[in-house]
């Protein structure tokens, strides 16, 4: 590129026309975020300088700022990836808020018209304050190791990605407390310390809380992305949080509960398609790299999906403290499995494995 | 939620922690300080919270740019000559808020303190926004601004130009090491120190100038940064706290102070100074409240009973303070062909305005500026380049050319270690170096990159060229009845030469004595 506002009129551009739309017309999405991530072996220095890799200050064990090995993928280019969400700060927060705030009313409104108060002491004492509050750890952990990872991450739009998906997990985590905080004022069956008892000691959450130590060891920034969206989300988190509590919530009386899951499965989708999105650019047959990417995926995926099937596989006893019940233990799994397998399918990935 | 709930809740999201059982915990980051488990809480929010008070932020900012702002054209009606170094300065603090971002990623990973997590997580999300409002204002600006380019390509070249290329060492240092190194970096000197210089006092400078864009974003991020100011307190008395991390806090703290004023001092105080029209306050008077009275006055003064002393810079760096910035703008005009800006020659009232503010400020650069206004007509060819008999090499550590405290009186010193030769622009970067030489066996300088170019090379590979295909973006003047192009820099026949090449070296690096810890 030898002229950065060129429009072949002579007229000045306007607009950052280094950047690469990935459709016809920059976005103010990828106007905000690409290129903002420096890359001393592309746009930096004009495809690497004469010095190739520049670093001003090495890590203290003399290592490069950003590492090609952070990740066992190889690209050419990652700043080329794009959130098919499409988002940057301001419409992520805004979309939040929205969603925050129908929680707020909607627990706000179940509290006045003495919903809260009716909720079945069982539902309310072995479902919500021991077993989601259990899950929120899982939650937890995720939002910790995801931080690291937009850290290590090799590329501005794949960064703020995940940074946007570790926040998310930090609001799951927070809306179970905060809602069970709100119930204690109306419903004496609450037992916020349960679910932190259950965590520890319980045999049927340890598989999860191993799958939670996993996680939070995950150096891989891609694997980590990767095994969380397409293993962890369709085996646990559908299994415990959508089918556990959701779909038994409104047999339950429990709209908040189910409203406030509702609000993750939106994020868990926007989750899967940002990772959908990265794993078809790293299997693209265009780039040299493919094979031995779909390899690394491959296997990553099997053992992933191996350590969350036998999380969500514990959780029978759990299903059979429902009191009343409209979506049992079995059902959970079966859809489980079909979501997971065709989210694998969908990218030609093999389920064999665990799952 | 009443006020007994939310301090419930509160309580309660901070106990999301366990003790690993099934697998030994990794550490993915070098840490060299033991932090307590239990602190006082920087940041008392929640996920609900704090989304609705950055959604109402993001309304305002956002509402009032792209609605009376724009429809007034009050981005064309500012002052050009301040307009015109927003071209280099918010690339820059926009590589800030990225780099800050990265720091906290790394913090929460590697602290174990639930209260000072909660404070990194809020951050974290905040430098995003920031990423993006800065990016926004340069867009904004490439879309209203009389002169777009430059603006339009600020991300592209930052990495490339002289000066701001200098950014990357401090602030690269916010994530490159220990994650408390990173945050004494960021939080307890850059932020602390410098974002109101930057965000409150600079701003003032702006609307003066007639540019309302860019006080609308920073004062919305500079709501922002009392709270890291408060992450940055929080950290540092908690890490002060621990008397077995005192020496290693003391290096660090020296090394961070070192590095962020290297850059953000000539960096703040060549934009504050030279860019005004309607002038009001000087870079040294903000200095001295901000970062003399308060930071070091008062803020720092507090830690002093854990042990913590002012950085051993601070004295080193105070000598430079009235003059640093003044050397950097002159190496900025003399050099104006390779940047991405157009800039405006000083007139005699900015000549008494320097005087009154500086006295002795003309003797030492009044005869450049004159020289510089007289050079603009590209019919001459004369880049004031030429004036300088020897031009300063580029500093190893900083980056920055080797021009302090005043470039007839430089600290410069020419070294050789590690099959190289290298420039230290004082016994602060020289010191650094020899603390620890392999964290720059990848550093290069702008000199080393471009040596042997010509101007035309480098106009042309470094997107330096308009939309016209001829012209210039960088101008010694504002006036596009005389436009330098192509052409004429070709006439010049200035080659990029690095003066380090001819500089004898004396010795290897030394550090600084006393050493209290390596």
């Amino acid at each position: 590129m030898s002229n950065a506002s060129a429009t072949g009129t002579g007229k000045p551009a306007r607009d950052f026309t280094f950047i690469q739309p990935a459709a016809r017309r920059l976005t103010e999405y990828e106007a905000l975020t690409v290129h903002q991530q420096p890359d001393p072996l592309g746009y930096d220095l004009a495809g690497g300088g004469r010095h190739g890799a520049e670093a001003f200050l090495l890590r203290s064990d003399g290592s490069m700022p950003w590492k090609v090995d952070s990740t066992r993928l190889r690209h050419p280019d990652w700043y080329r990836y794009r959130d098919p969400a499409q988002h940057w700060q301001r419409t992520y927060v805004r979309h939040q808020e929205q969603q925050e705030s129908a929680i707020e009313r909607a627990t706000e409104d179940a509290g006045h018209n003495g919903t809260l108060a009716a909720l079945d002491a069982a539902w309310v004492r072995d479902i919500l304050s021991t077993h989601w509050r259990a899950c929120s750890h899982l939650e937890y952990a995720i939002f910790r190791a995801l931080c690291p990872a937009q850290r290590e991450a090799l590329g501005d739009t794949i960064s703020t990605m995940l940074c946007f998906q570790s926040f998310d997990h930090l609001r799951h985590a927070q809306d179970v407390v905060v809602y069970l905080v709100e119930l204690e004022r109306h419903n004496d069956a609450v037992d916020d310390a349960a679910g932190k008892r259950a965590w520890m000691e319980d045999p049927v959450y340890q598989p999860m809380r191993r799958l939670a130590e996993r996680i939070l060891n995950t150096g891989d920034w891609a694997e980590l992305m990767i095994g969380l969206n397409l293993a962890v989300a369709p085996l646990v988190q559908q299994v415990s949080i959508s089918s556990l509590v959701r779909a038994n919530a409104g047999a339950n009386g429990d709209d908040v509960a189910a409203q406030i899951v509702t609000t993750t499965e939106r994020d868990r989708r926007r989750n899967l398609a940002a990772t959908e999105a990265f794993v078809r650019m790293v299997l693209d047959p265009a780039i040299a790299e493919a094979v031995a990417n779909r390899a690394v995926i491959q296997e990553w995926h099997a053992r992933w999906s191996g350590w969350a099937a036998q999380a969500a596989e514990a959780l029978r006893p759990a299903f059979a403290k429902l009191s009343i019940k409209a979506v049992g233990f079995d059902d959970a799994i079966t859809r489980s499995r079909t979501e997971h397998a065709a989210i694998a399918k969908g990218l030609g990935l093999s389920t064999g494995g665990g799952a | 939620m009443d006020s007994g709930d939310f301090v419930k809740a509160h309580d309660r999201v901070k106990d999301f922690d366990w003790t690993f059982h099934y697998e030994p915990p990794t550490r993915r980051y070098p840490m060299h300080y033991q932090v307590p488990k239990k602190t006082s809480d920087p940041f008392r929010h929640l996920v609900r919270d704090y989304v609705k008070m950055e959604r109402d932020k993001d309304d305002r900012q956002y509402g009032a740019m792209s609605d009376v702002m724009a429809r007034a054209k009050m981005p064309a009606k500012a002052s050009e000559r301040w307009t015109e170094v927003l071209k280099m300065a918010v690339p820059v603090t926009t590589y800030a808020e990225y780099a800050a971002m990265k720091c906290t990623g790394q913090l929460v990973d590697a602290v174990d303190n639930a209260e000072l997590r909660q404070g990194y997580l809020a951050q974290m999300m905040d430098e995003v926004r920031h990423t993006n409002q800065e990016a926004h204002l340069l867009r904004y600006l490439a879309k209203h601004a009389r002169d777009p380019e430059g603006f339009d390509r600020g991300f592209l070249v930052r990495g490339q130009n002289m000066i701001t290329r200098a950014a990357r060492p401090a602030l690269d240092a916010f994530f490159v090491s220990d994650p408390i190194e990173g945050a004494i970096n960021l939080q307890v000197v850059a932020e602390t120190a410098y974002t109101n210089p930057i965000f409150v006092t600079l701003t003032e400078v702006a609307a003066a100038n007639g540019d309302e864009a860019t006080p609308t974003t920073f004062l919305s991020v500079q709501s922002d940064e009392a709270r890291h100011m408060a992450n940055g307190y929080a950290t540092l008395a908690a890490i002060a706290s621990v008397p077995d991390n005192l020496p290693r806090l003391q290096r660090d703290f020296d090394a961070a102070f070192w590095r962020q004023h290297s850059f953000l001092d000539s960096f703040i105080g060549s934009v504050y100074d030279y860019f005004q029209e309607n002038r009001g306050g000087s870079y040294l008077e903000a200095w001295n409240e901000w970062i003399g009275h308060d930071w070091a006055g008062s803020y720092i003064q507090r830690l002093e009973p854990f042990g913590l002393k002012l950085p051993r810079g601070w004295e080193e760096a105070k000598a430079r303070i009235p003059w640093g910035h003044h050397n950097i703008v002159m190496m900025l005009a003399a050099t104006w062909p390779v940047h991405f800006m157009r800039i405006d020659p000083l007139t005699p009232r900015d000549f008494e305005w320097f005087e009154k503010k500086y006295p002795g400020w003309y003797a030492l650069y009044g005869k450049f500026w004159e020289a510089y206004a007289q050079m603009g007509d590209p019919k001459d060819g004369q880049v004031p380049l030429t004036l300088f008999p020897q031009i300063p090499p580029i500093c190893r550590v900083c980056q920055m050319p080797c021009v302090f405290p005043r470039y007839d009186q430089p600290t410069v010193r020419i070294r050789e270690a590690d099959g190289r030769k290298h420039a230290f622009c004082s016994q602060g970067c020289e010191h650094l170096y020899a603390l620890e030489p392999h964290r720059y066996a990848s550093a290069y300088t702008w000199f080393e990159h471009y040596d042997g170019y010509d101007l035309e090379r480098y106009a042309r590979e470094c997107h330096l060229i308009r939309a016209d295909g001829k012209t210039l973006v960088p101008q010694p003047s504002l006036r596009w009845d005389k436009m330098w192009t192509l052409d004429d820099i070709r006439r010049t026949k200035i080659e990029i030469q690095d003066p380090l090449k001819n500089l004898p070296a004396d010795g290897a690096p030394r550090l600084m004595q006393p050493v209290t810890l390596q």
